[in-house]
């Protein structure tokens, strides 16, 4: 049996390592990643536009105050050589002359739809009150997503306007400003009595880094997983709709036609795995970050990567022995697809709580095992040993149970043409011998 | 086992729901033999070859395929070319032959020797390394017979393997079939083209929904099935020939009459002779084709039934 169990995988593996497909997809994650690091670093970078903003001050002291503030950020967002580094404020400040609030911000919207004008605000008088229920500051404009105007506005205004409150009550802004600066924390990792008799000074540890390791392990997880599972379902299909089943079927059975197929796309993605972490940690000695890395994370990461592709395989695989044409299996990917993806939905809330109830369930539970595990296992402290045996266990039943499902689903739905089957007609033929 | 039958089906009975596709068959290939499996569409030649190939099992009844019962252990001495081809598309010939030969226990060298060795007698040398979907219907039709033999099987099946083929193509895939028997090997064939059946079989089965309605050599078949018949051409033509007693019914061709005779035809032939001049008398055998057409007048919406 185990010889054309392996003709089978080495004919597989063969097919994809060969196809452009996969040096398509090979180099398709790496460069995917690198654009959009690009571009948003690019898109972050160049809005050098000029943004004019008009001013109904009734203050009298914000306009002017906004005015100068502006001089000062365009002259910040301006290198030496005269060119723009950020978006430039033109603030105006506009006078009533007599007309009631209505007409006025008619007017201006007018202005802002003609385009003579990004957006205006409206600072009230009361604004500056020391006590009693203070109004708000109005900013008026067509484009209700753009940020970087609003947030420049609201940190000028209120700094001004606090800074004058403290005047009106007798106080001294600058003496203020320091009495009320917020106080800073390090997050610090804990300490252990070093062979040499004393404590160990305290790690900084920086959340941003905390939370990389993990999320890269899982994410990437992910994506080999989803780089080969799904493929199986299109091999199905395209053995049965070319009748190659039949021939297969007369030399194997469709467990062994099966299993051959998972072991080739496990080791299609094993070599994906390599090249990627290898990749990977190269590129993260070359930055130094290689403290960062944690070197036994790798075997859950390999243990993991083959649980996830022979039960989300073996799903894709019983999804394609029931259909008959790509198209319908659309239909029938949906829910397997949402069952293979709603743990990434869930990480952040399991990282940011790995030992929560919450998380803990939702890591013990098979299919969301593989992904959920591996991001706990990778968050310092880790897990217990008792959860992580229960859902490698349970992953692997689960699995167990997904491959024979499959299977049987596979023996019958090969020789099917032309219709595809419902669930109900699957789970029959899971039961039937 | 040399005088053990290649295949023997004993009251062998599928049914898929309430279609009873095979039912009750009992037959025996000899080794060695080219068996001929005939019938209309729809009748249940694909399940029966399916149930040998232990890809489909039966309801009832025991299959013997190479002395092994009801098990796949003989599936490596056989090899089955289905009614519909399955190629990869992507993969190129030689390595598609290597791979299907391995896949029914070849040895990696052995095959690729056979492989080249079919390639070249079937004038595909040329192709091997080209990709399957590069190729023309009949020439993927012929990788796909290799693909069949190319692990040097003891018996195989061929499910329509001439349909869809020109007659250069038809006669290349005869003589290969021929070539097959020479080396011992048992044939199966279904087919439509009961002329090819004629030439090619030495025992030839026909089912019709899903019986048995013929079995043996085309000798027996036409004795059993044999209808008195004669071609005559004869001074006075049809109108004389009526008046002939023993004769049931005159086909008239106009230089050539075919008669059905309920007697003899010597007798038959001695009663004409006195009356007029025979410038021409034959006794012909009904053709396969009309013992066919005799027992499967398809009615006409048996034609969309599919081969389950």
């Amino acid at each position: 049996m185990m010889p054309k169990i392996l003709i089978i995988a080495v004919a597989e593996f063969e097919q994809a390592v060969r196809s452009k497909a996969f040096l398509i997809g090979l180099l398709a994650l790496p460069l995917l990643m690198g654009a959009a690091f690009v571009v948003q670093a690019y898109g972050a970078r160049r809005d050098t536009s000029e943004r004019r903003v008009a001013i109904v001050d009734h203050t009298g002291v914000v306009g002017a105050h906004l005015i100068d503030a502006a001089r000062v950020h365009n002259a910040e967002a301006t290198s030496s050589t005269g060119r723009r580094t950020g978006p430039h404020f033109l603030a105006q400040l506009v006078d009533p002359a007599g007309r009631g609030d209505e007409d006025l911000r008619l007017e201006l919207s007018d202005r802002v739809r003609r385009e003579e004008l990004f957006a205006f605000v409206e600072v009230p008088a009361a604004v500056l009150d020391v006590r009693g229920e203070r109004p708000r500051v109005q900013y008026f404009t067509e484009y209700p997503t753009y940020e970087p105007l609003p947030d420049w506005l609201r940190t000028e205004v209120g700094q001004l306007v606090a800074d004058q409150r403290v005047v009106r009550s007798g106080g001294d802004p600058v003496a203020m400003r320091a009495l009320l600066a917020p106080v800073s924390m390090d997050r610090k990792s804990l300490v252990v009595r070093t062979p040499d008799g004393r404590v160990s000074i305290a790690e900084k540890v920086d959340v941003l880094r905390a939370f990389a390791m993990p999320a890269i392990a899982m994410f990437l997880l992910f994506a080999l997983v989803m780089s080969s599972a799904p493929q199986l379902l299109n091999s199905v299909i395209e053995e049965k709709t070319s009748r190659i089943s039949e021939v297969l079927l007369g030399s194997v059975t469709a467990f062994q036609l099966m299993l051959g197929k998972l072991l080739g796309s496990v080791a299609v993605t094993l070599v994906l795995a390599v090249i990627y972490v290898g990749g990977g940690l190269l590129l993260a000695a070359q930055a130094d970050y290689v403290g960062l890395i944690r070197w036994g994370l790798v075997p859950w990461f390999a243990l993991f990567l083959v649980i996830a592709v022979v039960l989300f395989g073996s799903m894709f695989i019983a999804i394609g022995a029931a259909c008959s044409e790509v198209k319908d299996a659309q239909g029938m990917m949906t829910p397997a697809m949402l069952v293979s993806m709603f743990p990434i939905f869930l990480w952040l809330n399991v990282a940011q709580n790995p030992d929560s109830a919450f998380s803990v369930w939702l890591s013990l539970f098979p299919f969301a095992a593989p992904y959920l595990m591996l991001l706990r296992i990778a968050i310092p402290p880790g897990p217990p040993a008792w959860q992580i045996v229960l859902s490698v266990l349970g992953a692997l039943l689960a699995t167990g149970a997904m491959v024979f499902a499959a299977g049987r689903i596979l023996r019958v739905g090969l020789l099917m043409q032309g219709k595809t089957a419902t669930y109900r007609e699957m789970a029959r033929w899971i039961t039937t011998r | 086992m040399p005088d053990r039958p290649a295949i023997v089906l004993e009251s062998v009975t599928k049914r898929f729901g309430q279609t009873t596709a095979v039912d009750d068959v009992s037959l025996q290939v000899p080794q060695g033999a080219i068996y001929g499996f005939i019938g209309p569409n729809g009748s249940g030649k694909t399940t029966a070859l399916r149930m040998i190939m232990n890809i489909l099992l039966p309801d009832r009844g025991v299959i013997e395929v190479l002395g092994d019962r009801g098990t796949s252990a003989a599936r490596d001495q056989v090899g089955y070319l289905p009614e519909e081809r399955g190629l990869y598309k992507q993969m190129p010939v030689r390595r598609l032959l290597t791979y299907y030969g391995q896949l029914k226990g070849g040895q990696r060298a052995a095959v690729q020797q056979e492989a080249d060795g079919w390639l070249l007698r079937l004038g595909l040398s040329g192709v091997a390394d080209k990709k399957v979907q590069m190729l023309s219907k009949g020439m993927a039709q012929k990788v796909q017979f290799i693909a069949t033999v190319v692990a040097r099987p003891a018996l195989v099946i061929l499910d329509e393997p001439f349909s869809g083929l020109d007659p250069v193509n038809r006669d290349v895939l005869r003589d290969a079939v021929l070539e097959l028997k020479r080396r011992g090997t048992t044939v199966v064939f279904s087919t439509h083209d009961m002329t090819m059946a004629e030439l090619l079989c030495d025992r030839i089965f026909m089912i019709f929904k899903g019986r048995k309605v013929l079995d043996g050599s085309l000798d027996e078949i036409q004795r059993t099935y044999g209808r008195e018949e004669v071609l005559v051409r004869a001074d006075g033509g049809a109108a004389l020939l009526r008046q002939v007693p023993g004769v049931q019914d005159v086909i008239d061709h106009g230089n050539v009459q075919q008669v059905r005779l309920a007697g003899h035809p010597q007798a038959f032939l001695t009663a004409l002779v006195a009356r007029t001049t025979v410038h021409r008398f034959e006794i012909t055998r009904p053709s396969l084709h009309d013992i066919f057409v005799d027992i499967a007048r398809p009615a006409p919406e048996e034609d969309t039934v599919p081969a389950a």
